[in-house]
């Protein structure tokens, strides 16, 4: 992850970050959460398929275990920790957490489009909070942007 | 016991996601060929187990209960990890990010109670 062109000598100076922290972030935690959507339909999917397979310690669902969507779900969650990782080393864990809400709106949104559930009034308000909330801490990552460049 | 299986998915999840930032702070901090930096494999290996830990119960709650009854649970992460960031990692708090994560976690209220 450590960026290959930079020479010694510079890294001295600054630390090997990405020339734009705050957007490369949000496209990680984008691409986490698109992914750990994808993962929680799969995995709930896998669940109910295997909700009346018993095993033994039977409150860890290792059951699913039975099921190929929990695999899938598996690989797409390993999948979106990989982003996850990207987005943490650059911005602060609260910060990125909170960002990580989005799956929040991805989730109903998938099951309307995909599944063809019905959304709510109240449902959609509650996604057009969510969205509220996070434009209102993602504008300071913009004007880390334009700081950064302005400074480099 | 499901009491004591949510708790302990939200204890599991906010430890993984603590040790996973400590890991990558340290490997920031410590240059390459600093013998202090092996402690970051024991730290990213004690994050992975822990998440792992709440995947597997995570997913044995999923079998038993509805997902619009734990989605709650889940959101209380947020604000527990945005305290915890701030206690143990020493993240700065601001009245911008209190305010999102307020209006976050009304809205998933919202979404995961109709």
């Amino acid at each position: 992850m450590e960026l290959p062109a930079v020479s010694e000598k510079s890294q001295v100076k600054s630390p090997p970050v990405p020339c734009r922290p705050g957007r490369s972030a949000m496209l990680a935690i984008l691409a986490s959460a698109l992914t750990a959507t994808a993962s929680e339909l799969c995995l709930k999917v896998g669940a109910s398929e295997t909700a009346a397979n018993s095993t033994f310690l039977p409150w860890l669902g290792l059951s699913g275990l039975e099921s190929k969507w929990v695999w899938f779900g598996i690989v797409l969650t390993i999948l979106s920790l990989v982003a996850w990782i990207r987005a943490i080393r650059m911005i602060p864990l609260s910060l990125a957490f909170t960002c990580s809400n989005v799956v929040h709106v991805f989730m109903p949104l998938s099951c309307w489009l995909i599944l063809g559930e019905a959304i709510s009034p109240r449902r959609w308000v509650g996604i057009a909070l969510v969205i509220v909330g996070l434009v209102v801490i993602a504008r300071p990552f913009a004007r880390l942007n334009e700081k950064l460049d302005e400074a480099l | 016991m499901i009491a004591f299986l949510i708790f302990l998915s939200l204890v599991t999840i906010v430890a993984g996601q603590l040790l996973l930032k400590l890991a990558m702070n340290k490997l920031e901090e410590f240059e390459k060929g600093d013998p202090r930096r092996r402690q970051v494999g024991w730290i990213f290996a004690g994050s992975i187990l822990s998440m792992t830990i709440s995947f597997f119960v995570s997913l044995g709650l999923l079998q038993k209960l509805d997902l619009s009854y734990l989605f709650p649970f889940q959101d209380l992460s947020v604000i527990l990890i945005a305290f915890c960031s701030a206690f143990f990692l020493k993240e700065r708090l601001s009245v911008t990010l209190i305010t999102g994560i307020l209006l976050i976690t009304a809205g998933v209220i919202l979404v995961s109670s109709s």
